[in-house]
């Protein structure tokens, strides 16, 4: 054998090692959750409430919490996604404000969860005054979740191509029916996506709702909007910094499951709604 | 007096030539479920131009790239039946592609040169066979690109980006950096349908002037290139060879109609 | 119509308040800190009893263990990226993507689980240490969560590299791993660094695993290069402290100052990725 073939050989060999070494970490992982997780899941674990200081009961709450936060994030930022990938693609003709909105949409993607927290305390929760809230946390996750659904919105409006609209326009619709006639029909899946994407990241979020929308215990189903909610990464925080306590962990794996598999169902539904889509733009 | 048989036993007409370098024997070709190529019995006459020609679709390109195994790597390709090369079948007894690929050398359709320099696309893959001296690299860069009559268009700016080259220089590149690597075949998928007329006519005479060398295998659906260049012509139709010999008997009396039909007006009902 | 254009402009402009905002509201309450500390932020000290505001130790400790799960993810990403996109049966490709962008999707929360339960009680017996809570162990922790982001851009690196490059090289007889090294790579360099570049991005903001396993101890160890200590992120300090700190204090100044940091460099980080990769054209038909 050659230098070159044996060079070959120990290449392609570490290349299958590296994907053994990852599939190995999937495993793990993977299989860690939902051993651990299944250990402590039963109908009273979904269905009761924690109590002592969640090292005994269950996580009803928690889980109806974190639905609550991103179901109100969904319904808050929306509007002004679609709205912002509209004018994104249809409104801005100067490279130069094209430029600056992308740059503006990244830098809101690339600020860091905990930083979110942080401007929510801040500007929510102290200057504005709301105390800790459902509704803030539900602001600051839609905050997080606009650049994602913006930048799929916008890649669903962009891609259908101008023939469409130019036909549009021919027909003597005026901008806005095309938009809504037009356009909005065509990317609307494209929306949808993101906004699953979006969702499968902002219910696992901890570090943006730890200061400004969580308490730890003795809450069940908030109020009204500017009541503090329990969520489900949160408590699995505080189970965690119990580690020591067996009852505590045990729960904690609970929770991991079930955070897990919500996170699951809408990744999936979004891998879903994404092979649909490329379906529709295929066709 | 003895009577004149009436049919009288021809032989099957076959080109006389004194080694074939490559025919295959019943070689079948499928990707996924399409039955690409059929019991395709060929053989390649060493030395010389064999074109191969059919209308698109016959598989063509699929029959040379099965040569030097490039197909191996499309998802869904299978072959059975056998191609030899020297006595070898290509499909059993290489282990190692690349000392087949060295001696079956390969030309695209597209001309593809790597985003480097023109010397560094020409020494591409010979250099890493073995290692090179300066002064060889000078050698090898200067006597491969005169090969393909390029050297005086290009000497100059060897660091250039080859990038910069024009379709027809890029590919005339192509067969250079191909020459280096010094193939006993060539073979050609089309290497004049993407470049223009002019070029495409330089890459013409830089074949005629190799096929001394060279067993060169040249895939075209250009009849008029075929009978310019051609020493030897395979018609290929619907995945199968329909007739093959040397151009004169297939240009001029053909044993099949589809054959005079598809040379003398490229249409072919299959 | 006019209402149309408000909504569509509305929108736009909430957009771009929102990011602003952030800024501005980071910057004008970091001003405190700054104002009372000036250069001393950028000293070893971090005690608010004597208010002493020593950001160092923290960006010391983001930045190393950013190097640690850079060290180890790049190389097994880009390896494994290699195989999925150029060894891999393609057939297997799509599913294999499918895993990992659900492996990425994993909340961060429950990689610090999991990092408490196993990794630090792991390095801890390895090593022999009291604690296995260390930056090694979030470097660790931290490199597994990058790497599916790193395989899957890589991937999607290499595998947009066009066919004909694959076809030509290997028809000049190299071999696969010549390919990749001489052809593939050089061809797919920008995105890769592109991903490079995004990870370093989710590593230097990642906080919560990083929080619970590195021990949140406020110095630099000694010597610096022991990996072996328990050490402090920014991230990390930011989610221990902000509750604790009072709202318009020196101290909770401070931590802000440290976030606007953090911010300046993960947002010029992914302004610098956008460069990279390539940006979508509309269909012209």
């Amino acid at each position: 054998m050659s230098n070159r073939s044996i060079a070959n050989t120990a290449f392609v060999f570490l290349s299958r090692l590296a994907t053994g070494i990852c599939g190995f970490i999937l495993v793990f992982l993977i299989g860690v959750i939902v051993w651990n997780g299944m250990n402590s899941m039963n109908i009273q674990f979904l269905l009761s409430e924690a109590s002592n200081f969640g090292a005994s009961g269950g996580i009803l709450y928690q889980i109806v919490g974190s639905l609550l936060l991103v179901v109100m994030a969904s319904v808050l930022v929306m509007p002004v996604a679609i709205g912002t990938a509209l004018f994104k693609s249809e409104y801005i003709t100067s490279p130069a404000l094209f430029r600056l909105s992308s740059i503006l949409i990244y830098s809101l993607n690339g600020i860091p969860s905990v930083t979110f927290g942080i401007f929510g305390l801040i500007f929510f929760v102290n200057i504005l005054g709301t105390g800790i809230s459902w509704f803030v946390g539900s602001i600051i996750l839609a905050m997080m979740m606009l650049p994602t659904i913006v930048l799929t919105t916008y890649q669903s409006v962009n891609s259908i191509p101008s023939s469409y609209r130019e036909n549009a326009y021919a027909l003597g619709l005026n901008k806005w029916q095309v938009i809504v006639k037009v356009l909005l029909p065509q990317s609307f899946h494209g929306a949808v996506t993101g906004l699953l994407i979006a969702l499968a990241r902002a219910i696992g979020e901890t570090a943006p709702i730890m200061f400004i929308a969580t308490a730890f215990s003795g809450i069940t189903v908030p109020g009204s909007l500017f009541d503090p909610v329990v969520s489900l990464p949160t408590h699995i925080l505080a189970l965690a910094q119990q580690a020591t306590n067996e009852a505590a962990l045990q729960n904690a794996w609970g929770s991991s499951l079930v955070l897990l598999s919500l996170v699951l169902v809408f990744s999936v539904s979004a891998l879903l709604s994404r092979l649909r889509l490329k379906e529709i733009s295929q066709r | 007096m003895t009577p004149t048989p009436l049919l009288k036993v021809v032989p099957v007409s076959e080109p006389e030539f004194a080694e074939w370098s490559v025919h295959s024997e019943d070689f079948n070709v499928w990707y996924r479920d399409a039955h690409i190529l059929n019991d395709i019995n060929v053989r390649f006459p060493a030395k010389g131009i064999t074109c191969i020609v059919g209308p698109s679709g016959s598989g063509k390109s699929t029959l040379i790239r099965s040569i030097n195994r490039i197909n191996d790597e499309v998802p869904g390709f299978l072959s059975r039946g056998s191609i030899s090369f020297n006595g070898k079948d290509v499909y059993t007894d290489y282990k190692d592609l690349t000392i087949l690929r060295t001696e079956i050398g390969m030309v695209f359709q597209k001309p593809c040169v790597f985003p480097k320099s023109i010397s560094e696309n020409v020494l591409f893959g010979v250099a890493k066979t073995r290692k090179l001296s300066r002064a060889e690299r000078l050698i090898l860069v200067e006597e491969n690109l005169r090969a393909v009559s390029l050297w005086k268009e290009v000497s100059y700016r060897l660091d250039d980006s080859a990038t910069s080259l024009s379709l027809g220089q890029q590919q005339r590149l192509c067969i250079a950096r191909t020459l280096a690597v010094k193939p006993k075949i060539l073979l050609l998928d089309e290497p004049t349908a993407s470049v223009d007329p002019v070029s495409g006519r330089a890459i013409e005479e830089l074949l005629l002037k190799l096929k001394k060398d060279y067993t060169i295998l040249l895939v075209t659906h250009d009849l008029q290139q075929t009978k310019r260049i051609a020493d030897h012509i395979v018609f290929l139709c619907d995945g199968e060879v329909i007739e093959q010999g040397d151009k004169a008997k297939m240009v001029t009396n053909p044993e099949h109609q589809k054959t005079k039909t598809y040379l003398s007006d490229s249409f072919c009902e299959c | 119509m006019r209402i149309s254009r408000l909504y569509i402009a509305g929108s736009a402009i909430v957009s771009a308040i929102i990011v602003l905002l952030i800024f501005v509201t980071l910057i004008v309450n970091s001003s405190a800190a700054v104002a009372a500390n000036g250069f001393h932020l950028f000293t070893y000290e971090w005690n608010p009893a004597k208010d002493q505001f020593g950001v160092l130790p923290m960006i010391f400790g983001s930045g190393a263990v950013t190097i640690i799960a850079l060290c180890l993810a790049v190389p097994i990403g880009l390896m494994a990226a290699i195989f999925t996109s150029e060894i891999l049966n393609p057939m297997w490709r799509a599913p294999v993507k499918s895993v990992l962008e659900i492996l990425a999707g994993i909340p961060s929360i429950i990689y610090g689980l999991i990092g408490i339960a196993f990794f630090s009680v792991w390095v801890g017996d390895l090593f022999d240490l009291q604690s296995g809570r260390t930056i090694l162990t979030a470097g660790l922790l931290l490199a597994i969560m990058i790497l599916p982001t790193i395989i899957t851009l890589c991937d999607d690196a290499l595998h947009n590299v066009p066919q004909k490059y694959r076809e030509t090289a290997a028809g000049l007889a190299l071999y696969k791993y010549e390919i990749v090294k001489d052809v593939l790579l050089p061809i797919a360099k920008a995105d890769i660094n592109g991903a490079v570049l995004l990870a370093l991005g989710r590593a230097l903001g990642e906080t919560m695993a990083v929080m619970l396993v590195i021990g949140s101890i406020d110095r630099v160890p000694e010597p610096f290069y022991n990996a072996l200590s328990a050490g402090q992120t920014i991230t990390s300090k930011l989610g221990r402290e902000v509750a604790e700190s009072a709202f318009g204090s020196v101290h909770f100044s401070a931590l802000i100052f440290m976030s606007l940091l953090l911010v300046a460099i993960t947002v010029s980080l992914t302004s610098l990725t956008q460069f990279y990769f390539k940006q979508e054209q509309r269909l012209v038909e």
